[in-house]
């Protein structure tokens, strides 16, 4: 029976060529475009390496203060924090692995040759390299000692390297930077702008930053944490003990200010949280954002939806005969649905194939753009995943209605339309 | 057996009814071969149409072999038919993507069977029109002759009690007609199998063993 | 002849519901698409008030962010890199401009020309006398900052035309004052400035003195320092190297502000580049849709034409009924979604969005679909007039 389903589509698809170019043009081109927009998210949320304990680290990305002046104004204050705010809640989390406390990226520049070179720099601790795993060509990160001595040390990507040093190996030598001298330790792959966290083209130890100040008290300030846990069952634990904390902590000393809001969670989350505009995580955030982000893709699915089951409507007027020859030798109209939908789902698929192809392409322009610095988009396993899914959705809502229409039909007006 | 009570055809459209069909009681034995005939337009086509259970009368009911089909919904009828009827168009109605097997192969698709037995009834069914050579050619590369006895291999390969034949020689030249007409008659004297024919051809209708008059949509005997 | 076709799309309906659905959707689409190109053509050709070449904008990390204290140590450092970026050869003039044309900060503010009166948004530059000619603004009306200006009560403030307009239609704007906590007055006016350039949005704008010999207004963490043409890019790294010699615990970068437009636009660009993409794809698949589905409905039809060819209809006459009938299901279609859209300013949904350039756009989409429905109807009608009258005869 499938079999044969196969075999007439097949045949239709064959001796239908303009219309087969067509629907198939509608659908590459439709979950080309869905494909990028995903993959493009997925390279900015999803667990890419170096990000490879993703599954079990949360991090306190921003917080959020607030406070109420005596004349009736409020100010609110959304943000980075503090150095000294970070590592002092979260000293001794229970469950937890290690901290890392690390921060924004600036832009340094530095002359060579008549030639100015402009790299982002990101201060961090050395437990960054530990909960991000970053793939070093040469060399090594720096160690929790040169951390606490402030050594002069930087790790660079490949890029840096080949600006600097034309490409030659570059451990040990130094780099002349806004002015100061750095000596190379180690050198990564480089990575994506898009990976907030790790990004960078240098990273140095925040306690060699001249405006780095550990017992600065304020709330906002420049830095972010990550909070890898000892394993994914501890991360309640953690939000648990660190929302208590956040919860006694002493504002006195932040007047207007009143209100704090800090909470570990995923990048994502905060991300969401930010999107959707709520101070607090009040479990909506994420559906609300995923909602807004699923309707939109509806929206767009709109136009490419109603081209496709108008041509497929067309499609099966074409083959009344075919389907008044079916109903009368006795098919049932569940059948003849299913074989549209088969038919449908086949051509879609075929599409969604032709469509990974496309993306790639397109995310490679994307990348020859440089609009986004070192941009190397994976269309991974699960991006795949996520594309299957669309292509059923689509060759779904694309093939239910001219299915019930062919279903519909009725057999003798079916019959006596001539056929071509 | 098949039998009409009482039974009335109305097509409506937005502004016009059209009495297709008016007070029609028949019967049409088991192993009979009988003509329908009658001018353009006298409901010849809506006829048989009902026989077959492709359409519904307006009022009055059918039975096939003694049961009422009125109430049926759309899965039982279509079971009826795959099982008890076939049928054959005066235009072939062969599907041009599919090769001659597959268009024969199609009623046994709505049954439980292999593949295998499949294939081995289309054959069969096939030869008995003498057309076991060309299983793999496509409708478009057969003659018209050729694609009505494809039609009557399909009408006949589930074996059904009924064969029912929409006008099968209107657009053949005679020698060809008296051909197919020579097919189905054999399949109504040596297997039993009950034939009504829609037919304008009196010579055609001369051959059967009655012939059932229609003018206007009424029967006239 | 067009009531016949009126009569035929109508009897037809129910086929030409889902064309008509498409062509309701592609012209919300073209809506959408034309209002961007609309909006994006509006503002390339709208001037931005200053002038980026032979410019540099120098920027000052304190490392602290979001720190907007204004300690006299700080402004006093910052004089005196000024003085000494002055000095340099080839340099025209050095004036303190914060935020910086093309940076991502923003800071606005908003003002209320009397109490009964509406509140008026505006962006906002905090700048030194020196900006003036650092970024060649253009003055209508009025003068720019100067040390009059040091010691008044009040604050002095020069802000662009249509900012102006808006806050005193069809008044002399200079000298005009609004707020009571704190009194802004109006010294002069200009004929535009837009701080984020070319493709940013008309926006209102508001420019308030800072001086670096007084602890008054923001802290200036940017320079924008003109240049004689023809200087050479070796100027980066002496400004960068003389900063650092002053006060070498901040961080200093340079940047032509040409390179800041590029990359600015680059970006703001994209949104446009990505709807006009999408939009054409968007629009060649309902052509060619239009097209496969026009065929079939041609084909199935071919009874209907043959006949009207056999009682005697010539060629052409079938061929423009053909397109006459797409048209007119176009133009069904068509007005469904115009009236839908119509609705939007009416709800005041498309916000800031002017009336011309909706009107524009509704006038641009409809044009547009009706050009795309007849070339996707052309070879349907083509193949329709090939029709022959035997055609249809030969079937009963």
């Amino acid at each position: 029976m499938f079999k044969n389903y196969l075999k007439t589509a097949w045949a239709v698809f064959k001796r239908r060529k303009f219309f087969t170019f067509v629907n198939l043009f509608g659908i590459v081109f439709t979950l080309a475009v869905l494909l990028t927009g995903v993959t493009f998210l997925d390279n900015i949320f999803g667990a890419i390496p170096p990000e490879v304990n993703a599954d079990r680290t949360v991090g306190v990305y921003m917080v959020n203060i607030h406070g109420e002046y005596e004349d009736g104004g409020s100010t609110n204050s959304n943000g980075p924090s503090g150095h000294w705010f970070l590592r002092t809640t979260t000293t001794d989390l229970p469950g937890v692995e290690r901290v890392s406390i690390f921060g924004m990226i600036g832009k340094v520049q530095a002359y060579r040759e008549d030639r100015k070179i402009e790299s982002w720099l990101k201060y961090t601790d050395s437990n960054f390299f530990r909960t991000l795993e970053f793939d070093f060509i040469e060399g090594r990160a720096y160690t929790q000692d040169e951390y606490d001595n402030a050594d002069n040390v930087v790790v660079i990507n490949k890029t840096t390297r080949d600006l600097y040093f034309n490409g030659e190996s570059a451990v040990g030598k130094t780099l002349l930077a806004n002015g100061r001298n750095y000596r190379v330790v180690g050198v990564v792959k480089n990575i994506s702008f898009l990976r907030i966290v790790p990004f960078a083209d240098i990273w140095a130890p925040t306690t060699i930053s001249p405006t780095f100040d550990p017992l600065d008290r304020s709330l906002m300030g420049n830095y972010m944490c990550l909070i890898e846990a000892k394993d994914r069952a501890s991360i309640p634990l953690i939000q648990e003990e660190y929302e208590a904390r956040i919860s006694a902590f002493d504002m006195s000393e932040y007047k207007p200010f009143t209100e704090l809001v800090a909470r570990p969670e995923s990048f994502f989350e905060t991300a969401a949280r930010n999107i959707a505009g709520l101070r607090r995580e009040e479990g909506g955030a994420v559906t609300r954002v995923l909602t807004i982000f699923a309707l939109m893709v509806l929206l767009f699915m709109l136009l490419p939806t109603i081209n496709l089951v108008n041509l497929n409507v067309s499609r099966i007027l074409e083959r009344a005969s075919e389907i008044g020859v079916r109903k009368a030798f006795g098919a049932p109209s569940k059948t003849l649905i299913g074989q549209f939908i088969i038919e449908n789902m086949l051509l879609t698929l075929f599409g969604g194939v032709l469509a990974l192809g496309l993306a790639w392409v397109l995310l490679d322009i994307i990348s020859a753009t440089g609009l986004i610095p070192y941009a190397n988009f994976s269309l991974n396993i699960r991006v795949f995943g996520y594309a299957l899914l669309m292509v059923l959705v689509f060759g779904f809502l694309s093939g239910v209605y001219p299915a019930w229409r062919m279903s519909k039909m009725n057999p003798v007006d079916a019959l006596q339309r001539r056929e071509q | 057996m098949i039998m009409l009570e009482n039974v009335d055809k109305v097509y409506r459209t937005a502004r016009i009814e059209t009495l297709a069909l008016a007070n029609i009681n028949l019967t049409v034995e088991d192993g009979e071969f009988v003509a329908v005939m009658g001018p353009s337009g006298s409901g010849k086509s809506t006829l048989l149409h009902l026989m077959g259970l492709l359409d519904a009368p307006s009022t009055g009911s059918i039975h096939l072999s003694g049961k009422e089909v009125r109430a049926w919904g759309d899965r039982r009828l279509a079971r009826l038919r795959n099982e008890s009827i076939g049928f054959i168009f005066q235009s072939f109605h062969l599907v041009p993507d599919l090769t001659v097997l597959d268009n024969v192969e199609i009623p046994l698709l709505y049954r439980k069977m292999t593949g295998s037995d499949r294939r081995k009834r289309c054959i069969r069914a096939l030869e008995q029109v003498g057309l076991g050579s060309r299983i793999h050619h496509r409708p478009g590369q057969l003659s018209g002759g050729q694609q009505q006895r494809v039609a009557i291999a399909r009408a006949i390969v589930g074996e059904p009690r009924i064969l029912l034949a929409d006008e099968p020689t209107g657009n053949l030249d005679s020698q060809m007609g008296d051909e197919i007409l020579q097919i189905i008659e054999e399949l109504n004297k040596q297997q039993g199998t009950t034939v009504v024919m829609v037919t304008h051809d009196p010579r055609m209708a001369e051959r059967t063993a009655r012939t059932i008059r229609l003018f206007d949509g009424r029967q006239v005997n | 002849m067009i009531r016949h076709l009126l009569r035929l799309v109508w009897a037809r309906k129910r086929s030409n519901l889902l064309l008509i659905l498409e062509i309701f959707v592609s012209t919300l689409v073209l809506f959408a698409v034309f209002t961007m190109a609309l909006i994006g053509l509006n503002r390339l050709l709208t001037p931005i008030g200053f002038n980026p070449e032979n410019a540099y904008r120098i920027s000052i990390d304190v490392g602290q962010l979001g720190d907007d204290s204004w300690a006299s140590e700080a402004i006093e450092i910052t004089h005196r890199l000024q003085q000494e970026l002055l000095s340099l050869p080839g340099v025209v003039t050095v004036g303190g401009v914060y935020p910086p044309p093309y940076s991502q900060m923003t800071s606005s503010t908003t003002a209320q020309p009397d109490s009964n009166a509406a509140e008026v948004r505006t962006l906002q530059t905090y700048v030194t006398d020196e900006a003036r000619e650092a970024l060649q603004l253009n003055l209508v009306a009025g003068r720019w900052f100067d040390e009059q200006d040091a010691e008044v009560s009040y604050r002095p403030v020069v802000i662009t035309q249509r900012f102006a307009d808006e806050l005193f239609p069809n008044e002399d704007p200079v000298d005009k004052e609004w707020g009571s906590e704190h009194v802004y007055k109006i010294i002069g006016v200009l004929d535009e400035y837009r701080k984020n350039g070319e493709l940013s949005g008309l926006d209102n704008h508001m420019f308030q003195r800072v001086s670096l010999t007084s602890a008054k207004g923001r802290p200036i963490r940017n320079f924008i320092m003109r240049v004689e043409s023809g200087t050479p890019v070796s100027i980066e790294e002496m400004v960068v190297k003389r900063m650092r010699a002053i006060y070498p615990d901040w961080t200093y970068r340079i940047a032509p502000v040409e390179a800041d437009r590029d990359a600015t636009n680059r970006l703001n660009v994209v949104p446009f580049v990505v709807v006009v993409m999408i939009g054409g794809f968007l629009m060649l698949m309902v052509v060619l849709g239009m097209l496969g589905v026009l065929w079939q409905s041609v084909t199935r039809r071919t009874d209907e034409i043959g006949l009207r060819r056999a009682l005697g209809s010539p060629k052409d006459t079938v061929y423009h009924q053909i397109l006459g009938e797409i048209t007119l299901v176009t133009l069904f279609g068509c007005t469904l979604a115009v009236l839908l859209l119509l609705q939007l300013p009416l709800l005041g949904i498309l916000g800031n969005i002017g009336w011309q350039t909706i009107i524009g756009a509704l006038m641009l989409s409809l044009g547009f679909m009706v050009i795309l429905a007849l070339v996707s109807g052309l070879y349907p009608a083509w193949l329709a007039a090939r029709v022959q009258p035997a055609q249809a005869l030969h079937y009963e």
